[in-house]
């Protein structure tokens, strides 16, 4: 069987996302990933001619659909609802949120 | 829903689910766990003295609902199928497993899906694949495959999905079951465990349309823990009346319409020219962006799931590696953790993201999303839009397996919707040799309501709600 040739980049990538991949595993991964890669690349083809900006605020052009009232600024939650004397609570700091 | 009509008694009611479960879960293999009996039991009579006492109780009491297991709750493990979480119980409920609660749901159980809701035949999870009650040769769909699988045998009553590209569409078309995605943001992400963030919504799922929008009322609406949450009143869907069919305008998208094995295309068509016979009126529309649409939802998906499962290091969550340093330990755990699917999606998406492919790959999908956000928006201020749901029929376990590509092409018409962030629902249409075929309606921005209208009077069309595999 041919060596598929995107093994070397299959292993930097394993490394990045910190993944051990046994040798059978990083050959079927390989193989799927070289088809994959060429799939998604078909997108940039298309990409080249669109002049859109990739960002954009999901609903700027529906007008007032952010509820009764003026939008509230975000600001910081209450931290005592989260916090229990200083400490962020999780259950093994005692108990579930609810009984925090 | 009998008892709530009075027609059988909730605690009868209850045993009657456990009795469909007995007779069909050793073989579907719908559910990763289930609550005690004996809870849900007590839990039921509780409520049955409730209403016999005539005290107010909640809109969904003694509703039996079966919650996917990448949505955290407290009181039951919850895995999203993988043994990286396995046995993991969550510290909290997931807002919309609160609101269940608060109107007096019972949750039976946690609903299997592929493995962190990555594929669309739940042949996936790490505890074994789910089988569709109406061939039991066939997968269910997926992600949210245990989820529609419970409905279709009638193992619940409701049942909460998720859809970041299809995933509770396509399980909805093939187990003759309904879901809706809703708009992005209406529905609390608090508690679902991310796959791809600025796709996915948890979606309601049901036998019917009327009662996939008494769940959507009950568990959507603003919720301060989520920050892409909507400021929006809770949706009133519920109460919404049949469409006046002279008053409906359905876009047939060229696009969305053709490609399909010729059973489906020709239900879709009959459907359609049924609506028109109604009165519905029927405008063609096109959408050349939607041949792209799928690579740029993979890319755009595949390096949101490289940063979400970056958090499972061996350390703060059950599978641990073993090994000797701290590079080692994360190392093994995942290698151990994950399947093969999600190790794939993730260098995927390291890729992706990667200095050098980043514009290629990730800029130049979003922008694709960019433009079909901006078509879909358009087409949908003026109709719904209608659209197949899956190019195949549900295909035999094992099937598409070996070749990715084949996977990820059944979400061909599905993840249009995801991208736009528009919400989109699915109903069964006709059986095919036994086999349900399902139509795609998408809409505007919280236009849910609309949706819901014209699925009542396709229901009236078909006679399908409410149908169990037998």
């Amino acid at each position: 069987m041919m060596e598929c040739r995107y093994r070397s980049v299959v292993e930097k990538l394993a490394s990045l996302a910190k993944i051990k991949l046994s040798g059978e595993e990083a050959e079927t991964l390989c193989r799927d990933l070289e088809r994959t890669a060429e799939f998604l690349r078909s997108v940039s083809e298309i990409s080249k001619e669109l002049d859109v900006n990739p960002l954009y605020y999901v609903w700027d052009e529906w007008g007032p659909l952010r509820g009764p009232g003026e939008p509230e600024a975000i600001d910081i939650a209450d931290l005592n609802v989260h916090l229990k004397e200083g400490y962020v609570k999780v259950p093994w700091r005692g108990g579930r949120l609810e009984e925090a | 829903m009998d008892f709530r009509e009075g027609i059988e008694d909730p605690v009868e009611h209850v045993f009657n689910v456990f009795e469909a479960i007995r007779r069909w879960e050793a073989r579907v293999n719908a559910y990763i766990s289930l609550e005690s009996p004996d809870l849900i039991v007590e839990e039921v009579e509780r409520i049955a003295r409730g209403i016999n006492a005539g005290e107010k109780v909640g809109k969904l009491a003694g509703l039996l609902v079966s919650v996917k297991d990448n949505i955290c709750t407290s009181f039951l493990p919850t895995t999203a199928g993988s043994r990286m979480l396995d046995p993991y119980i969550p510290p909290y409920d997931a807002t919309v497993v609160k609101r269940l609660l608060e109107e007096d749901a019972i949750v039976v159980g946690k609903a299997n899906l592929d493995e962190f809701a990555m594929g669309s035949t739940t042949e996936l999870s790490a505890f074994g694949p789910t089988r569709n009650p109406w061939d039991l040769e066939r997968v269910p769909g997926g992600s949210s495959g245990g989820s529609a699988a419970s409905l279709a045998y009638g193992g619940s009553d409701l049942s909460l999905g998720s859809d970041t590209g299809g995933s509770a569409r396509l399980p909805a078309a093939y187990t003759a079951t309904v879901g809706l995605k809703p708009t992005y943001g209406l529905v609390s992400r608090y508690g679902l465990i991310p796959y791809g963030n600025s796709l996915e919504q948890i979606s309601p799922m049901a036998r019917s349309v009327r009662d996939v929008a008494l769940l959507l009322d009950v568990i959507g609406g603003w919720d301060p823990l989520d920050a892409t949450s909507l400021r929006v009143d809770k949706p009133r869907t519920f109460t919404t009346s049949k469409a006046d069919p002279s008053k409906v305008t359905v876009c047939v998208v060229k696009e969305l319409s053709e490609g399909a094995e010729d059973v489906i295309e020709r239900a879709y068509w009959r459907i359609l020219k049924k609506l028109e016979s109604e009165g519905v009126e029927l405008r063609e529309e096109k959408l050349p962006v939607a041949s792209k649409a799928l690579p740029a939802y993979y890319t755009i998906a595949f390096a949101e799931a490289a940063s979400n499962l970056a958090r499972y290091d061996g350390v703060f969550y059950p599978t641990k590696g073993g090994g000797s340093t701290w590079e080692e330990e994360v190392e093994l755990a995942r290698m151990k953790g994950f399947g093969r699917e999600v190790k794939k999606r993730i260098l995927m998406g390291v890729y992706a993201l990667s200095e050098g492919y980043r514009d290629e790959y990730y800029i130049a999908a979003t922008k694709v999303r960019r433009v079909v956000r901006d078509e879909v928006s358009r087409i949908s201020r003026s109709c719904i839009i209608a659209s197949q749901v899956s190019p195949i029929l549900p295909p035999r376990l094992g099937e598409r397996l070996d070749d990715p590509l084949k996977l990820y092409a059944m979400d061909v018409y599905t993840v249009i919707a995801n991208l736009a962030g528009a919400p989109a629902l699915v109903q069964p249409i006709e059986f095919y040799n036994g086999l349900p075929i399902g139509i795609q309606w998408i809409g505007k921005p919280l236009g849910e309501g609309e949706l819901v209208s014209l699925g009542l009077l396709v229901e009236e069309l078909t006679g399908l709600a409410g149908v169990v595999a037998g």
